[in-house]
C-alpha cells in the first residue's frame, strides 16, 4: 500500500472512530476521568452489593450449575475429543 | 459499516468446516463460513444504517465483562492449585511455600485475583445501573484480566514444575485455554490503543481548541485565558479519593496523586505528539497501563473498604484479604511509577531502529 492510500485509509478509519466516539454522551466516567486527572467517585464507591434476595438466588443457581458440571462434564474428555458429549447435553 | 443478520437458510451461505481444530477451549465449535454472492434483505439490518461499529462494540461490552468473570474463575483455580502444591511439595527439606520466589508468585496471584474480581463486579454494576457509556471500562477490564491471567497460569505452571507439563493435567489444559483471551473480542494491542486514544480524545480536543484560538489572537484570547487559568488551578489540585476506613487513607492519597500525574502525562503526550499521537503506540500503551492500574486500584480500595466496614467476614479471612489488598495496592502503585518514568525517559528511538 502506498503512502497516500495508507493516509486515506487512516483518515477514513479515524473518521469512523470519531463518529462513534462523538455519538456517545460526554458524561465523564471513571475511565475518561482518569485521563483528565479526575476521579469520578460514584462509579467506584460504594462497592456494589446484591440484595439478600438476589444473592440467595445467585447462590442457588451457582450451586445447581456447579452440581451439573461436576456430575455430567469431564473437562479432560471434552478437551481430548474436542466436543461435549451429547449424553451430557441431554441432562440439561 | 452496517450490521446485518445472516441466517443459515440464505442462498450462498455455507459452513465450510464445522469444527476447526484448535489449541484451547476445544469444547466450543469454531466454524469456517463462506458467504458467496449473498443477497441480504433490508429487513435484516441490525440497528441504524452505517452504525455497525457501534452495534459491534455494544455487543462486545457484555462480552468483555464476561471475560473478566471467566478470567477471575480461572485465576481462582490457578491460585488454589499453586497454593496446594506449594504447601505440600517439599524440596531441600522445606515446603515450596517457604521459598521467597514461590511466595512472590503466590502473593501476586492472590493480589491479582482479588483485583480482577473487584474490577469485574464494579464494571458489571455499571451495566446494571444503566449508565450509557462504559466502553472504556469494559476494555480496561478485558485487557487487564486477560494479561494478568496469562502470567498467573504461567506462575502456577512454574510452581508445579515438570509435573505440569504432561498432557491431561489441568494446568496444561488451562494454559492452552487461557491463550485465546488475549486475542478474542478485540486483540489486546488494539484495545490498548483504543483505551489510550479514547481517554486522550477529550483533553486532545481541548488542547486543539486552544491551539486554534492561539492562531486568531483577537477572538481567541478568552479561550486561552480560561485555559491558562485552568492549568494553574489544575497544577495545584489533586482529585480527592475519600475512604471511610482510616487505615486505607495512605493508599487513597497515593491513588489521588497518581491520577493527577496521569492527567499531566496525558497533556504532555498530546503536546509532544499532537495529531501524530494516533501512531505513537508505545506511549499509548504506557498511558493505557497507567489508567488500567489506577482503575484496578480504585476497585480494590472500594472492595476492601466495604469488607472492612461491613465486617461480615470471619476475622482471619478479613485479615488475609487486607494483606492481599494492601500488597495489590503497593504493587500496582509501583507499576504506575515505573510507567510514568518510562514515558519521560525511554528508548523508543532505539526500539524503532531495531524493530524496522
Amino acid at each position: 500500500m502506498n503512502t497516500s492510500e495508507f493516509r486515506q485509509q487512516r483518515e477514513q478509519q479515524m473518521q469512523q472512530a470519531e463518529e462513534l466516539l462523538a455519538s456517545v454522551p460526554e458524561r465523564l466516567g471513571i475511565g475518561k476521568g482518569l485521563f483528565w486527572g479526575q476521579f469520578v467517585a460514584d462509579w467506584i464507591f460504594p462497592y456494589p452489593r446484591l440484595s439478600d434476595a438476589e444473592q440467595s438466588r445467585v447462590d442457588q443457581s451457582l450451586m445447581e450449575l456447579k452440581q451439573f458440571c461436576d456430575q455430567h462434564l469431564d473437562p479432560e474428555q471434552i478437551d481430548r475429543e474436542a466436543d461435549i458429549s451429547r449424553d451430557a447435553l441431554a441432562h440439561r | 459499516m452496517t450490521a446485518f443478520l445472516v441466517t443459515p437458510d440464505m442462498p450462498g451461505f455455507e459452513v465450510v468446516e464445522a469444527r476447526m481444530p484448535k489449541v484451547g477451549i476445544r469444547g466450543t465449535a469454531t466454524a469456517r463460513l463462506a458467504f458467496e454472492n449473498m443477497r441480504v434483505p433490508a429487513a435484516n439490518i441490525l440497528g441504524p444504517l452505517g452504525k455497525g461499529l457501534k452495534v459491534a462494540l455494544t455487543v462486545l461490552d457484555f462480552g468483555r465483562t464476561t471475560f473478566g468473570a471467566c478470567c477471575t474463575g480461572a485465576a481462582k483455580t490457578c491460585l488454589r492449585l499453586a497454593g496446594e502444591h506449594a504447601r505440600t511439595r517439599r524440596q531441600f527439606g522445606r515446603t515450596l511455600a517457604e521459598f521467597e520466589l514461590v511466595q512472590k508468585k503466590l502473593a501476586r496471584m492472590a493480589a491479582w485475583t482479588y483485583a480482577m474480581e473487584a474490577m469485574t463486579t464494579i464494571t458489571a454494576s455499571l451495566i446494571d445501573r444503566g449508565l450509557e457509556d462504559y466502553m472504556l471500562e469494559t476494555a480496561m477490564l478485558k485487557v487487564y484480566s486477560t494479561e494478568v491471567l496469562w502470567t498467573m497460569v504461567n506462575d502456577a505452571f512454574q510452581i508445579h514444575g515438570g509435573a505440569a507439563y504432561f498432557t491431561d493435567k489441568p494446568l496444561e489444559r488451562m494454559l492452552r485455554d487461557a491463550r485465546i483471551n488475549q486475542i478474542g473480542e478485540g486483540a489486546n494491542e488494539v484495545l490498548t490503543s483504543f483505551i489510550a486514544l479514547t481517554g486522550l480524545r477529550g483533553p486532545g480536543l481541548r488542547l486543539k481548541s486552544v491551539a486554534d484560538a492561539a492562531r486568531r489572537p483577537w477572538s481567541g484570547w478568552r479561550i486561552i485565558g480560561r485555559f491558562v487559568w485552568d492549568q494553574v488551578a489544575y497544577r495545584l489540585q489533586t482529585p480527592s479519593v475519600s475512604v471511610r476506613s482510616p487505615s486505607l487513607r495512605p493508599a487513597a492519597d497515593e491513588l489521588s496523586r497518581h491520577i493527577h500525574r496521569l492527567g499531566l502525562a496525558a497533556q504532555r503526550t498530546l503536546f509532544r505528539h499532537r495529531e501524530e499521537v494516533v501512531e505513537r503506540q508505545l506511549d499509548q500503551e504506557r498511558l493505557a497501563w497507567i489508567a488500567m492500574e489506577l482503575f484496578a486500584s480504585a476497585c480494590v480500595l472500594s472492595r476492601i473498604e466495604s469488607e472492612i466496614i461491613e465486617s461480615r467476614l470471619p476475622a482471619d479471612e478479613l485479615d488475609r484479604r487486607v494483606k492481599t489488598a494492601s500488597y495489590f495496592l503497593s504493587m500496582s502503585a509501583r507499576r504506575v511509577d515505573d510507567e510514568l518514568k518510562v514515558l519521560k525517559h525511554n528508548d523508543n528511538v532505539q526500539l524503532r531502529a531495531a524493530g524496522t
